[in-house]
């Protein structure tokens, strides 16, 4: 047990010693004439023979007169137990509120819970130096820094000793759906932790000033193996019990690209719980319930595989824990996809997910080349609404109203082969060894005869796209620009690459296809097919699916528009700042759903954002973390509240005064 | 400190009131003894005397009074005989009451109700032409008026007792070896007194049994002291020699206070009986003239 206001203490110095001087006055009576003091005499010599335990009983009221104020005092010095009082000189919480700490345990949310602890936490620190009552040397030495993170890191309060400060700061913590991403908050931490010393290289925080790290977290953070602590200790405080949790960890939809009207869709769903369960998978679109499908999951991973044949005896549909589904829609405009699992369980933001489906179309493309032999060729097989060609002299000259509409681009691709241009409204750009004119990107030197060294098969542009054995006679050597992704490498930097800019979706290829051999292998259609998908259906967002909490939305906005409202999941309106470009940027996507845009381009103007992380819906709470390869050391929570302990001193006291009033008034005392 | 609960009896305050003095006219003072008085009194002596009431005869010696011859006898039977009669003679009647300042106590008050029995018994001994002896004592028979005799005297030991002041420690032992020593005569000797004398009562009442008197003992008491009204933790200082008790009171002692009490009075009553003592224990809330009329005269002292 220990005590928030220990200082309550010092009043016994006082109040102590004024009983027993109070004692002693009480012995000093009134003075009282009688006839004759011989009776009286007698009578109380006649009770002590009778009593023979008077002194004691003297001192048994005395004894419960200290009782009571003790228990007084005590309760004055709000007695809190089981709680760990710090010696550190700097404690840094790291509040966990990524979309795992969103599961219910009971009625509060982890969340909530880790609030609470971290409250707790922060009210017994400074207890040994002063706590509240603290005046002259006492003063209070842990300092105490609060750091909430999910996917970014938010410092609620800096080092402080303000304790109730600090508990109010604590309470403003909200809730995010994002990924756990520990790394910034220890940046964090490590940047207030280590002071910058005049120049001198930074040096670790010296041994007298240890900073402990108090993780309030449910242990779903996957990234905490790879940190590195580098100064101070860390504790993990766990939160949560939950494990049973359904989730949909991933949604796509895609338009059959020959039949652009047909609606693929393909979800996986989860089970992270211990037992076995079956869901029905509801799919509505725009809201109205279009399909259901019914799905039978075996218990996570954890409790398998031993019991793997048994479950599959009771179940014989079931497949494991995760269940893939898919299906077919006939949707013939833009649209907003909602799936939803009919199970409640701890976690319920990832028992919907929402895709936006963008109208179907085909694609309009343009062409910019001299001759056209290998690329005519593919671009015939594909399934296109329509293919114009222009010379690159044609191109240069054409009107302006033949390009571009409202700055944007009329063709939803615009193939360059060979044509270097700075004539580029706001579109999507295919490059093939030729470079658009802008600053950032810059060719370097020839290169000779050269094979590919690597390339990102994940990509969606390079997807079926095998490039062994493609030789290139000769390319260029590009100078990109750092945030341009490298899809292709070759012996000296990029061959392909994907680089985005003010509204503009490039993607470059170094060298000319009748230049390499690669125009002989099937693959060169296929990434022909991939990149006019790719950056037809307006670059990432179709293929790479919906936004992760966090992430930032680019909205492209109506020509000509001055402002823009956006309307989040939960019915708020926030203002979004126009930027040049007709786009916005909107970072505040910490909570799931749709995004609607206003105005907005038909078909763009809604955004769905998705957990769809396996890591965040294994709502398990894990204990043993390890920083490093360093285990975390897990500490118990803080149970009790502390005005739950003060009452019981006060009743305690009230118990005894009545105990003393009994014995006073039953007994003489002389 | 507090008050005493006492009301001080004014100055003036009149120990007999006429009309009460009528109604003791037609009292007197009785004895179980005989006792030999002194002078010629309206009381039967043991001694043979001068009265009309014929008693016996004796033989006649050399210097009888040759008038009191029976010379009715010395004719018939030549016998000088002589006729004795009874003599009628006063009696001894002492009040020995306290005045120490225990007395000065009570409401009613415990001194002015002494004085006044003291008073209403001098009167009805005044009236009957007995030797009346007042001593008023504390620790030493302070205050004395001896061997008054006669109605006329009655205002002037009235005023006797008025003007005697309450206070002292009482010392009863030493106040009964000096009365037995200094006075001789016999008579009815009636003690008023609290009896709460911390010398106790036993040597000063042997003291008077030795000297073969018709003993009387009435003990007065104030409400306060038969039921005390006090409360709290007090330190009580007896009004006579300035002894200290501390107490708390509380029920059980109160009712120890109160057996204790009753015991002592019980105490003093049975030593009296036993020596034939006649006690009589009053409260002063007992009116006196109801004790004088009443109790006194229940208790055979006066007729």
């Amino acid at each position: 047990m220990s005590f928030l206001a220990p200082l309550a203490f010092w009043t016994a110095a006082i109040v102590v010693p004024t009983l027993l001087i109070l004692y002693f006055l009480k012995l000093r009576r009134r003075e009282q004439l009688v006839p004759s003091t011989l009776l009286w005499k007698r009578a109380v010599q006649d009770l002590q023979v009778n009593a023979p335990f008077q002194r004691l009983r003297k001192n048994l009221l005395l004894l419960l007169q200290l009782l009571i104020l003790l228990a007084g005092i005590v309760a004055l010095a709000r007695p809190i137990v089981e709680t760990t009082v710090s010696e550190e000189e700097s404690v840094i919480l790291l509040i966990d509120r990524s979309a795992s700490m969103n599961t219910l345990e009971g009625s509060q949310t982890r969340l909530e819970l880790a609030k609470e602890q971290a409250i707790r936490h922060v009210k017994t620190l400074n207890l040994t130096s002063g706590g509240w009552f603290s005046f002259g040397s006492a003063e209070p030495r842990t300092r105490v820094m609060v750091i909430t993170f999910a996917d970014r890191a938010r410092v609620v309060s800096p080092f402080t000793t303000n304790t109730s400060e600090l508990a109010e700061l604590i309470q403003t913590i909200e809730p995010t759906d994002a990924q756990t991403n520990m790394r910034e908050a220890l940046e964090l931490a490590e940047a207030y932790m280590l002071p910058t010393r005049g120049g001198v290289e930074q040096t670790p925080v010296s041994p007298e000033a240890p900073s402990k790290l108090v993780l309030i977290s449910d242990g779903g953070v996957a990234d905490i193996e790879d940190l590195v602590l580098k100064a101070g200790t860390m504790e993990l405080l766990k939160i949560g019990e939950t494990r049973d949790n359904v989730g949909i960890t991933a949604l796509r939809t895609r338009r059959n690209y020959e039949r652009p009207e047909i609606l693929d869709i393909f979800l996986q769903v989860q089970n992270f719980g211990r037992e076995a369960v079956r869901t029905d998978v509801s799919l509505y679109v725009d809201g109205g319930l279009s399909a259901v499908q019914t799905v039978g999951l075996a218990a996570g991973a954890l409790e398998q595989p031993d019991e793997e044949s048994t479950a599959a005896a009771v179940e014989p549909r079931l497949t494991g824990n995760t269940a893939s589904l898919s299906f077919e829609l006939t949707l013939d405009q833009a649209a907003v996809v909602e799936a939803r699992l009919s199970r409640d369980d701890a976690l319920p933001l990832d028992d919907r997910a929402y895709a936006v489906v963008p109208p179907p179309r085909k694609l309009r493309v343009l062409l910019v080349r001299s001759e056209y032999p290998f690329l005519e060729s593919v671009l015939v097989g594909l399934p296109l609404e329509h293919v114009e060609r222009m010379t690159p002299e044609a191109y240069e000259a054409a009107p302006a109203q033949e390009i571009e509409e409202d700055g944007q681009s009329k063709y939803d691709v615009v193939i360059f082969d060979g044509h270097d241009t700075g004539r580029l409204p706001a579109g999507n750009y295919l490059f093939i060894a030729a470079l658009p004119q802008i600053d950032e990107i810059k060719a370097a030197e020839e290169l000779g005869p050269h094979m590919l060294m690597w390339w990102d098969e994940t990509h969606p542009v390079l997807r079926h796209v095998a490039l062994d054995f493609v030789h290139i006679a000769k390319g260029t050597v590009l100078e990109m620009p750092p945030e341009a992704e490298t899809l292709v490498e070759g012996p000296q930097g990029p061959v392909l690459t994907r680089y985005a800019k003010d509204a503009r979706h490039y993607l470059i290829l170094t060298f000319a296809v009748e230049q390499s051999t690669w125009w002989s292998k099937p693959s060169f259609p296929v990434f022909v097919y991939n990149a006019l998908r790719y950056l037809g259906s307006g670059g990432a967002t179709a293929e790479q699916g919906p936004t992760r909490p966090g992430e930032a939305l680019r909205i492209p906005l109506p020509a000509g528009t001055q402002e823009a409202e956006l309307t989040r999941p939960d019915g708020s309106k926030v203002k979004l700042t126009v930027e040049p470009g007709q786009q916005a940027r909107y970072a505040g996507t910490h909570r799931v759903g749709v995004y609607r845009v206003e105005p907005g381009i038909e078909g763009r103007d809604r955004f769905a954002v998705n957990l769809e992380d396996a890591a965040e819906s294994d709502i398990a709470p894990r204990g043993n973390l390890k920083i490093g390869s360093v285990p975390v050391p897990q500490v118990s929570g803080i149970r009790t509240a502390t005005p739950e302990i003060w009452r019981w001193f006060v009743g305690a006291a009230l118990l005894i005064v009545l105990l003393e009033w009994y014995i006073y008034n039953r007994r003489v005392m002389v | 400190m507090a008050t005493a609960p006492t009301r001080k009896p004014r100055d003036d305050e009149e120990l007999l009131s006429a009309e009460f003095m009528t109604r003791l006219d037609r009292l007197e003072l009785l004895s179980r003894k005989i006792f030999v008085g002194r002078m010629k009194g309206e009381r039967r002596s043991k001694r043979k005397g001068e009265s009309v009431e014929f008693a016996d005869y004796r033989n006649y010696v050399v210097g009888d009074d040759l008038r009191f011859l029976d010379w009715n006898i010395y004719a018939r039977l030549e016998k000088l005989l002589l006729k004795l009669f009874m003599e009628e003679e006063d009696l001894n009647v002492t009040v020995l009451f306290d005045v120490s300042a225990s007395m000065d106590w009570g409401d009613p008050h415990k001194g002015l109700y002494v004085k006044r029995v003291a008073a209403a018994l001098a009167y009805i001994g005044l009236v009957n032409y007995d030797r009346v002896s007042l001593y008023g004592y504390s620790d030493t028979l302070a205050h004395e008026m001896r061997g008054v005799r006669g109605r006329r005297l009655v205002s002037q030991v009235i005023r006797f007792l008025q003007d005697i002041p309450l206070g002292g420690v009482s010392n009863f032992s030493a106040v009964g070896k000096r009365f037995a020593v200094h006075h001789t005569g016999r008579g009815v000797v009636i003690v008023i007194s609290d009896f709460l004398d911390k010398g106790g009562y036993v040597d000063g009442m042997r003291y008077l049994l030795s000297r073969n008197l018709d003993l009387y003992a009435i003990q007065v008491l104030s409400p306060e002291e038969i039921d005390p009204t006090l409360a709290g933790d007090l330190k009580l200082r007896d009004v006579e020699d300035d002894d200290l008790a501390e107490v708390t009171i509380s029920k059980p002692l109160l009712a120890k206070y109160k057996a204790n009490l009753t015991a002592y009075c019980t105490e003093l009553k049975n030593y009296c009986t036993q020596r034939g003592i006649t006690y009589l224990f009053t409260n002063t809330r007992v009116p006196f003239d109801i004790l004088v009329m009443s109790y006194l005269r229940q208790r055979g002292l006066l007729r």
